[in-house]
């Protein structure tokens, strides 16, 4: 692949690693040519971490996301390697892949309201990944434990007895949840999974999601666009900018002090508590990826651009630990 | 001395009826007014099926009122016909929600700026008609070369919600009813379109009654809020008043549950064991308190009668008796929700 980035794990024992990711890539071929909506994406996460996938929409984020889970079909072609506790899951038959899914990587999509069956009760719907995964069980055991993964998510055993419509979206979002950690996941991989929540059941589903993510010791990667979420939930950010990764570090880092100019502005555009009625919006659209600006991809809205951002593609470089960034302008030594 | 826009006493019910039983209230005895000679931003915050949308679709005139009247400029909305009826939904303006649902996908972008246009006669000529188009767009931080002629689905969600403001430019309304205009846009986009809103009342005078669930852009915009629960007003006053200082305990746990773009005293860092405030489907509370089922400091008296407003602080009403050492008053007393000028000319 064109870029090749350290992840902030890649220096320990590769063993330790729950996902490791190199060079992932996503293209979508069209007939005006291939969309590389994800364009050599490297990191990797720890059992018990998470990691924030950032960026405005278009950029990547859930292409990369069903790339990870394999849910891309031709005309899209995926490639590169994705490393599920060691395993490759490129290297998967289908039917092997079909049982990964929700073993090993588990997907809490952003409209629960459509991952249900409406016409189904909630006990059969999470009764059925234990069938489906060949888990054989008796019928007490299984309403057994889809109690226990009510609970597991804050909810009353009695709504496994009740149909999606009489939920609210925040319950439904649990259920959802509760079917994600039911055959205890590698990785789970979040989609926005609050952004149709109201912010004070947004704050409760997050505090469970992250709480059931403790307890069977998952990976996480949670996708999204609101830097405060961000900011509350995640251990590392990956920046993702028209299907690249150009910064990815420690959040705690990133909002102190955020590196790649891309980055400062979406710290800065947050609408704060303390200054009002000042907007900072980041000028210009994300560019098209069929027809990508020459050199970084970011240059035309950088308001630091210079000669060399509009012709040369940067590399990926170490600022500190852990953190990466791809900007010329940015960061100290280049990496390898 | 007039309001532009009021809502009097006025108790939404859908479904129910005779042998149907209750019905559902979706708003429950609001009165508020706009102040029609300074223009003004007014936010309505709440959670989903707090009755946010049913207001603005009251005071568009979609729908009527169960009990109660909305009146634009002194006249009851309902009774407004023929002319100024046009001259009504000429300016009173809505943007709304989803701008993917607003554009009918076979026309090009222009025909929703040409169609006003056209209906009210704006333009005398194709040229002027044009013009007119591709200013309001620049109004709103469009380029119109990269605009016209172009089909809904080449333009970014946030592209088109400018241009459903741009629109709402076109004719020159006296009032702006923004029901979550950002909530399906990009977080980076949003301050683009909530800037064209702030510069559109402060240029031209436009008020704007700014609908929302999202208490930092309610924050950033807004001169006044109010907060819906359940179909009630819970808190009114000044945003800065209601934001940085919340009394109801129902706003106080919406501005707690607000995601702090920094990264001290993070979720995730917190005690997660216990699972904090369920989610509690609450029965339908007859005579107390709205809130009572999810409060931390219900008292006994709370499920008795329905709090009435309390002035928690200087011109800052919460509906709570938390506050019942406070004066009493009424919504109609508070200069957030009817304009000072008002209650000057009532009561004299």
């Amino acid at each position: 692949m064109t870029s090749d980035m350290k992840s902030p794990a890649a220096t320990e024992n590769p063993t330790t690693l729950a996902l490791d990711i190199r060079g992932l890539w996503a293209h979508y071929m069209t007939p005006a040519g291939a969309v590389k909506a994800v364009d050599g994406v490297t990191f990797s996460l720890k059992k018990g971490e998470t990691l924030g996938l950032i960026g405005e929409s278009g950029s990547g984020k859930t292409s990369t996301a069903l790339a990870l889970m394999r849910l891309l079909d031709p005309p899209a072609q995926v490639g590169g390697e994705v490393l599920v506790n060691g395993e490759n899951i490129f290297d998967l038959s289908e039917n092997e892949m079909r049982k990964a899914r929700f073993t090993k990587i588990a997907l809490v999509t952003q409209g629960a309201m459509n991952s249900l069956n409406p016409v189904m009760r909630i006990r059969p719907q999470i009764a059925d990944i234990f069938s489906a995964h060949g888990i054989k069980m008796g019928r007490d055991a299984s309403d057994k434990r889809v109690s226990e993964l009510l609970r597991a998510v804050d909810l009353d055993p009695s709504v496994a007895g009740m149909y999606p419509h009489e939920l609210s979206g925040g319950m439904k979002q649990r259920v959802v949840i509760a079917m994600a950690i039911a055959l205890d996941p590698d990785l789970i991989i979040a989609d926005e999974p609050t952004s149709a929540l109201d912010v004070v059941v947004q704050r409760q589903v997050m505090r469970t999601l992250m709480r059931v993510q403790r307890d069977v010791g998952a990976a996480m990667i949670l996708i999204g666009h609101d830097m405060g979420l961000m900011a509350q939930v995640v251990d590392h950010a990956g920046i993702m900018y028209a299907g690249k990764l150009v910064e990815l570090g420690p959040v705690k880092e990133m909002f102190a002090n955020p590196l790649h100019p891309y980055t400062e502005l979406l710290v800065k555009s947050l609408p704060s508590m303390r200054a009002k009625g000042v907007f900072k919006s980041i000028p210009g659209l994300t560019p098209s990826l069929l027809d990508l600006p020459s050199g970084c991809t970011f240059n035309p809205r950088c308001p630091y651009a210079e000669d060399k951002c509009r012709t040369d593609k940067p590399e990926y470089k170490t600022a500190s630990k852990g953190h990466m960034i791809s900007c010329h302008l940015r960061g100290l030594e280049v990496s390898k | 001395m007039s309001l532009l826009l009021e809502i009097k006493d006025v108790t939404k019910t859908y479904g129910g009826g005779f042998m149907r039983g209750e019905g559902n209230t979706a708003l429950d005895n609001i009165s508020f007014g706009i102040d029609g000679e300074k223009p003004s931003i007014t936010a309505v915050a709440g959670e989903s099926g707090s009755g946010k949308s049913t207001l603005a679709k009251l005071l568009l005139g979609f729908i009527k009122p169960t009990s109660g009247t909305v009146f634009y400029q002194g006249e009851d909305i309902s009774k407004i016909r023929g002319a100024s009826r046009q001259h009504f939904r000429r300016e009173v303006q809505a943007v709304l929600q989803d701008p993917y649902e607003a554009f009918n996908p076979f026309y090009k972008v222009d025909h929703v700026l040409n169609m006003p246009i056209a209906k009210y006669g704006l333009a005398n000529s194709r040229d002027e008609a044009r013009e007119m188009a591709e200013t309001a767009l620049r109004t709103v931080g469009l380029r119109p070369a990269d605009t016209l002629g172009r089909y809904p689905h080449q333009l970014s969600g946030g592209q088109r919600q400018r241009v459903m403001v741009a629109r709402t430019v076109l004719l020159k309304p006296k009032i702006i009813l923004a029901d979550e205009p950002v909530s399906m846009v990009d977080a980076s986009l949003r301050a683009t379109i909530l800037e064209s809103l702030l510069q559109l009342h402060q240029e031209q005078g436009i008020s704007i009654l700014y609908i929302t669930h999202d208490l930092n852009t309610a924050y950033q915009v807004a001169q006044n809020i109010m907060v819906l629960y359940r179909g009630s007003v819970v808190e009114t006053g000044s945003v800065e008043s209601v934001i940085e200082q919340p009394k109801h305990p129902y706003t106080q746990l919406l501005v707690s549950s607000i995601p702090a773009p920094n990264t001290e005293d993070r979720w995730r860092d917190q005690d997660l064991s216990e699972s904090g405030d369920m989610e509690v489907q609450s029965a339908d509370v007859t005579g107390g308190c709205k809130y009572i089922a999810r409060c931390p400091v219900a008292m006994p008296r709370c499920s008795q009668s329905l709090p009435p407003v309390y002035l928690a602080k200087e011109e800052h009403g919460a509906a709570c008796f938390l506050y019942e050492d406070e004066t009493e008053t009424t919504l109609a007393e508070l200069p957030s929700m009817y304009p000072q000028q008002e209650l000057v000319s009532s009561s004299s």
